[in-house]
């Protein structure tokens, strides 16, 4: 039995933006905190009769757009001096082994585009420059 | 020889106060049994090497072990000194193809010892030992 790794083929890579990083540890969160339910607004008030069902009603502005993607995080652990800036957005692609686990760079395909959540930078002695980021993702689009 | 601590060993020959007291006896591994006192000899103790999600990070750390011996406990303690100046905190520096970033003193200790071969007296021992942070030219 052959289980992938984060070796395989040409290793894993991500990309965010134009830059591609030299990463570590890659955590891809497949949990969508803004999906279904949450979505709604609990609009229970007290002319409802005891016993019936929770007035609700969906949020005007819906954040998942429900295109398997937006809301979930991706965090990384990256070797490099690049600042990732708070709130910064671009397309995040992610290939393991030369295959996208997200995004992609190929006409017809989908891009994610990802905001940066948040990020440090680590500078410490007898090591190199390392750092961390934390994507949102936002929205998907179709490449052309 | 591609290694940083080829560069290291360089560096000790070439510093003045080092030399002065060493006179070019710096040693890999092993000393010449007629070598005189005092001499040095390094040794390569351990080296880590990290990888990354798209393969190796080439920046391997190598803890350099540089032993010294001189006839008293004064003399090695001079050297180990003079040793110390010349390499604690050195680096930014490109050599025999490596690119020496960072070396920095970890640990010191002190030894007595009979060394082998020969009618050679007893002497003392001063252990240094080193990272150096290092990376391809």
């Amino acid at each position: 039995m052959s289980f992938p790794t984060p070796h395989d083929g040409t290793g894993t890579i991500l990309r965010f933006g134009a830059l591609q990083y030299t990463v570590s540890n890659v955590a891809f969160a497949f949990t969508n905190p803004g999906d279904a339910a949450d979505s709604n607004i609990d609009v229970g008030h007290l002319g409802q009769s005891a016993g019936e069902q929770l007035a609700t009603l969906a949020r005007p502005l819906v954040v998942p757009a429900d295109d398997g993607g937006s809301g979930r995080n991706i965090t990384f652990d990256y070797i490099g001096k690049s600042i990732l800036l708070d709130g910064s957005t671009g397309t995040v692609y992610i290939a393991i082994g030369g295959t996208a686990l997200i995004g992609s760079t190929a006409a017809g395909g989908t891009a994610f585009f990802a905001t940066v959540a948040s990020s440090t930078l680590t500078l410490a002695t007898n090591d190199a420059v390392r750092g961390q980021g934390v994507l949102t993702l936002v929205r998907t689009a179709a490449l052309t | 020889m591609k290694a940083p601590e080829k560069l290291i060993a360089d560096r000790l020959q070439a510093d003045p106060a080092v030399s002065a007291i060493l006179a070019g006896r710096v040693y890999p591994v092993i000393a010449p049994a007629s070598a005189a006192i005092p001499f040095a000899t390094w040794r390569r103790a351990a080296v880590q090497r990290e990888q990354t999600l798209s393969g190796p990070m080439r920046m391997p750390t190598v803890t350099l072990a540089i032993d010294l011996y001189a006839e008293t406990y004064g003399a090695v303690r001079e050297l180990a000194d003079a040793c110390r100046e010349c390499l604690d905190g050195f680096g930014g520096q490109v050599g025999n193809s490596t690119y020496v970033r960072l070396v920095s003193l970890q640990n010191e200790s002190d030894g007595f010892v009979q060394l082998a071969g020969g009618d050679l007296p007893p002497v003392y021992s001063v252990t240094q030992s080193y990272t150096i942070l290092w990376g391809p030219e």
